[in-house]
């Protein structure tokens, strides 16, 4: 009976119940969250190679194979996503690898596709102090914080995007302000003709 | 205790307005279920007040019976002035110091009790609520009742509608691992173990008992709010109290 269950349970557990309330209903999400989160660490934990033609699915560098891009030939891509010495051309062609992989390989693959996209922005955001892309870095923001509130996110790219999301936070509000004052200019915006990435 | 914009237990009027009603038989009904939602979280804030286990239960005992339904609390209670929770505790605390004055707490109680307190076991409860705050042990202990009401209703609910093994998944993939705190088993290894035909099944069966387990809970902390939009709210008030606590 559910009735020798519940006493004594503690506070969490019990707010974890209540959560049932807010349950979409889909079940089967959790093996799917799994899944991901599984995929994503293989990917992270396989080294970065040079050349894919023998692992056309693993990892990215399919076209550069610059010195840059060789240092780092058998390190593992989590690694140097998250490491404060990548140089800033590896981290610019992981991007660039990273969106070609978001297509036609299925959602739970777009979703590890995504992560990488969005964690090289996150390293040269701050490692490199720039941004590698034409997003805004209030959008960015909003990126990175969904990010982080996947549940299937290893624990040091949560906290890359968290650092990450604080500096667009910060860049933004230095922004603002400027835009205002000059009316005459507009905002960037993205092309048309770009993909969207969704999360 | 703590919360947002309204904290959990905020009303309790609608039963309030119920226990006014002229009909005896209905008013003695919505009396005995607001003592029976409410006599665990009123002993245990009184145990974590400082108070012995048997004074605990004699004030508790001495409350219901002298105060709640010897003064005919609920009928004094005033919407306009707050929260129920607030009115229920000033009374309490009243009580328990007029208590110690006149040493009256196990006056004129009925030989035996209002409520069942003799076989009630604190021990798991006074474990887990040894860190709180007395009053977010009252919430605490209310929220555990609440989900005991909750889930037992579901279960008696399964088994009458011939949903059994329903319950039998739901409990293994959703209730179990969060008590235990363990990853859920595989929806292929439910079905192998229980001998349900395939995953997309045993996924039906748990959206099932889910539904069930949502309707009820919002049933119950419908009675405590003032309109349905305030149901969901609620309990998110209560899951960010319970979430703030220390113990695990």
């Amino acid at each position: 009976m559910a009735k020798n269950w519940i006493l004594g349970l503690g506070p969490k557990k019990l707010a974890r119940l209540l959560g049932i309330t807010f349950d979409s209903g889909k079940e089967g999400k959790h093996d799917s969250e799994q899944t991901i989160a599984q995929m994503l660490d293989a990917r992270l934990a396989c080294p970065l190679l040079p050349d894919t033609t023998a692992l056309q699915d693993v990892p990215l560098m399919t076209d550069q194979k610059g010195d840059d891009v060789e240092r780092y030939s058998g390190v593992p891509l989590g690694d140097v996503l998250t490491a404060s010495k990548t140089d800033f051309a590896t981290i610019k062609e992981i991007r660039r690898c990273a969106k070609k992989m978001t297509r036609g390989k299925g959602p739970k693959a777009e979703h590890v596709a995504v992560t990488i996209y969005f964690a090289a922005i996150a390293n040269a955001l701050l490692f490199h102090q720039a941004k590698i892309t034409s997003y805004s870095y209030g959008s960015l923001e909003i990126s990175f914080n969904k990010l982080v509130e996947k549940r299937w996110m290893p624990r040091r790219l949560r906290r890359l995007f968290v650092d990450a999301a604080r500096v667009c936070r910060n860049r933004s509000q230095e922004i603002e302000p400027q835009q205002r004052l000059l009316p005459g200019k507009k905002r960037p915006t993205r092309s048309s003709s770009s993909r969207q990435m969704t999360i | 205790m703590g919360g947002g914009r309204s904290v959990f237990l905020k009303t309790r009027w609608s039963d309030i307005r119920n226990a006014r009603t002229s009909n005896e038989a209905r008013q003695r009904d919505v009396v005995d279920g607001l003592i029976r939602s409410y006599w665990k979280p009123v002993y245990c804030y009184l145990r974590r007040k400082g108070h012995a286990n048997a004074l605990a239960k004699d004030l508790t005992q001495g409350f219901f019976h002298n105060v709640v339904l010897g003064r005919n609390l609920f009928e004094r209670a005033d919407e306009t002035k707050g929260r129920f929770r607030t009115f229920l505790l000033t009374a309490l605390n009243r009580y328990v110091t007029s208590a110690y004055r006149h040493k009256i707490a196990e006056k004129r109680r009925p030989k035996d009790g209002v409520v069942s307190l003799e076989d009630f076991d604190e021990t798991p409860l006074a474990a887990t609520a040894k860190t709180m705050s007395p009053d977010d042990a009252f919430t605490y202990v209310w929220a555990s009742v609440l989900l005991q009401e909750v889930l037992a209703e579901v279960e008696q609910r399964c088994s009458r509608d011939d949903k059994a093994l329903h319950w039998q998944v739901f409990h293994a993939r959703i209730l179990g691992p969060i008590m235990a705190g363990a990853e859920p088993e595989s929806l292929a290894g439910l079905c192998k173990r229980l001998g349900i035909e395939n995953t997309a099944k045993a996924a039906n069966m748990i959206v099932t008992v889910k539904r069930r387990f949502q309707a009820a809970i919002k049933d119950r902390v419908r009675r405590y709010v003032d309109s349905d939009e305030e149901v969901e709210q609620e309990i998110r008030d209560l899951m960010k109290i319970l979430s703030k606590q220390r113990a695990s």
